[in-house]
């Protein structure tokens, strides 16, 4: 990911995790760095419903995440949450769950073509909804 | 009046609870699949297949055994209508497949693949030599499913298809086949870094290289795929996989240029990509020393006229307020124009995306858009019919210039 540079890396390494306004200020506070993943990781894993995921993948889990990608393009209204895919061609199908991850931003975008990056909370694992695998990833942030 | 309206409230609820026909299985995949969310839809349609015959027909009483009605039924159901092994569907996706205008070609392509019949081996044949290289994929997996090793003689030519999808696809049934030297055009990819702008070309193939050597020797070689392959440990791990291919193939085959490993370019200034079904693909980058590369991968570089690049400078300067904020015209599908426009050092390059969904729309590319293509097409080399065959692919998706 030659277009971050490294410095913005560096910052983001001293966000706190969770401060919150009210809270007592902790002993020591809690810090992550972000990860910067690579969407093909994700996706070029081997899936089945009801497979365990490489243990290496489960490791994401509940990780500070840079991740890069493209929006699907059948989100073509402002949303706040869509499909980040790794080709922008789209040319092989719509993606099933393990091909995308499900990005959640705090306000609705545009469909942007071009290649994205975004930070944010990264879970993994499936998640269930009217009986379909609705997202195997998920990142619950931010355009960076 | 209150009680009044909350016995017609009762009433109605009480006709709507006995009349609203309760959904069969059946049909609620069928629904789903059409018409769910993005991601419920193929998996929809996944289920919808392990019903067996009466979902056949009931696919076919929804299409109409037309064209027309096939591209209704969406991609999703398009991409697992082979599996229903139903002559009928059969026969109404083959004749789809010859429609250039059907929007879910690929998609057809795939589903009959999957499930090819002996009878169609002429049919895959001449479908490795579509314009499209997601349908010549989807014709040598078919080849494939077939398992018919006389026609190795067809495989052979894709390896030098100029997609690299296509040279993959035909050099691991090859393999398969018997001709393990074929490898050798896999294990090249690992060694790729060229990129499309900002799309990491090279590292696509990495991936998918890496994933199909890893199936066919059942182990990784401690390759990592994300990571450049000229970092030491990614190095390594490709001498080991080309020594595992060399105790299988005695004499390795020299590499065509095209099949090479690619190297990223310098002074990207404007690119095109097009893809039509009907007109084919192309991948074109203008640099700024007035190379004109064609191409992805191993790109191949011609020189342009000096001051090329710099005339497109301009013309893009001028028509570029006309586009206001837009960057999308159109609807998702497989016939796309984008246009790259190069970034200062260390932000993305731009791009603008038209792309034509299942019905034709007129003026669907802006003015100042054709204005743009014109210039970039006007920039192209006439030999070889590379104006002419760029000029018509730009006009069976956005529309004439």
């Amino acid at each position: 990911m030659r277009w971050i540079p490294s410095s913005v890396l560096a910052l983001l390494a001293f966000v706190p995790l969770a401060v919150g306004a009210s809270s007592p200020a902790p002993a020591a506070a809690v810090w992550e760095d972000p990860v910067e993943i690579d969407i093909l990781t994700l996706v070029s894993v081997d899936w089945q419903q009801g497979k365990e995921l490489p243990d290496k993948i489960k490791r994401l889990d509940g990780r500070k995440v840079v991740i890069s990608g493209y929006m699907q393009s059948q989100f073509r209204n402002a949303t706040d949450t869509f499909m980040l895919v790794a080709d922008s061609c789209q040319c092989t199908g719509t993606p099933l769950p393990n091909h995308f991850v499900r990005i959640k931003l705090p306000q609705k975008t545009d469909f942007k073509p071009g290649e994205l990056s975004f930070i944010g909370t990264l879970s993994v694992g499936e998640e269930m909804k009217d009986g379909f695998v609705d997202s195997l990833y998920r990142l619950d942030g931010d355009f960076l | 009046m209150t009680r009044a309206l909350l016995a017609l409230f009762l009433a109605a609820a009480a006709f709507s609870g006995q009349d609203a026909p309760e959904e069969t299985e059946l049909e609620r995949y069928l629904r789903l699949a059409r018409e769910g969310s993005p991601v419920v839809r193929p998996q929809a349609a996944q289920r919808l297949v392990r019903l067996g015959e009466p979902a056949a027909e009931a696919v076919l009483a929804a299409s109409g055994g037309t064209t027309a009605g096939l591209a209704t039924l969406g991609v999703d159901l398009v991409e697992v209508l082979g599996q229903l092994e139903s002559d009928a569907l059969r026969d109404d996706l083959w004749t789809a497949l010859g429609d250039p205008d059907f929007p879910w070609r690929p998609s057809a392509a795939r589903s009959l693949s999957r499930t090819a019949r002996a009878a169609e081996s002429g049919r895959f044949v001449a479908l490795s030599a579509d314009p499209l290289a997601a349908v010549r994929v989807a014709a040598v997996a078919g080849l494939g499913t077939l398992d018919d090793r006389a026609l190795l003689d067809r495989v052979v030519p894709l390896l030098l298809d100029p997609q690299d999808r296509v040279r993959r696809e035909a050099a691991l049934l090859l393999d398969r086949w018997g001709d393990p030297c074929a490898l050798s055009y896999v294990v090249e990819d690992l060694r790729r870094t060229d990129r499309f702008f900002d799309l990491d070309t090279g590292k696509i193939a990495r991936f998918e290289a890496f994933g199909a050597l890893r199936r066919r020797f059942g182990e990784g070689f401690e390759f990592a795929p994300e990571r450049p392959p000229t970092e030491p440990e990614n190095a390594a791990a490709i001498g080991r996989i080309a020594a595992r291919v060399a105790e299988l193939c005695e004499d390795p085959p020299e590499l065509p240029t095209v099949a090479r490993a690619g190297q990223p370019v310098a002074g990207e200034a404007f690119g095109l990509e097009v893809r039509s079904c009907r007109r084919g693909e192309f991948f074109l980058r203008w640099t700024d020393d007035d190379r004109l590369l064609v191409g992805t991968g191993n790109a191949l570089a011609l020189e342009l006229p000096e001051g090329t690049v710099a005339g497109l400078r301009s013309t893009w300067a001028k028509l570029a307020s006309e586009l206001e904020s837009e960057t999308f015209w159109g609807l998702p599908g497989c016939d796309v124009e984008a246009f790259y426009l190069s970034a200062p050092e260390g932000e993305r390059a731009e791009v603008l995306r038209v792309s034509k969904g299942p019905d034709a729309v007129e003026d669907l590319r802006p003015k100042a858009l054709s204005a743009w293509s014109r210039a970039l097409v006007d920039t192209l080399p006439q030999a070889q019919g590379l104006r002419a065959s760029v000029r018509e692919a730009l006009g069976a998706v956005g529309g004439e210039l």
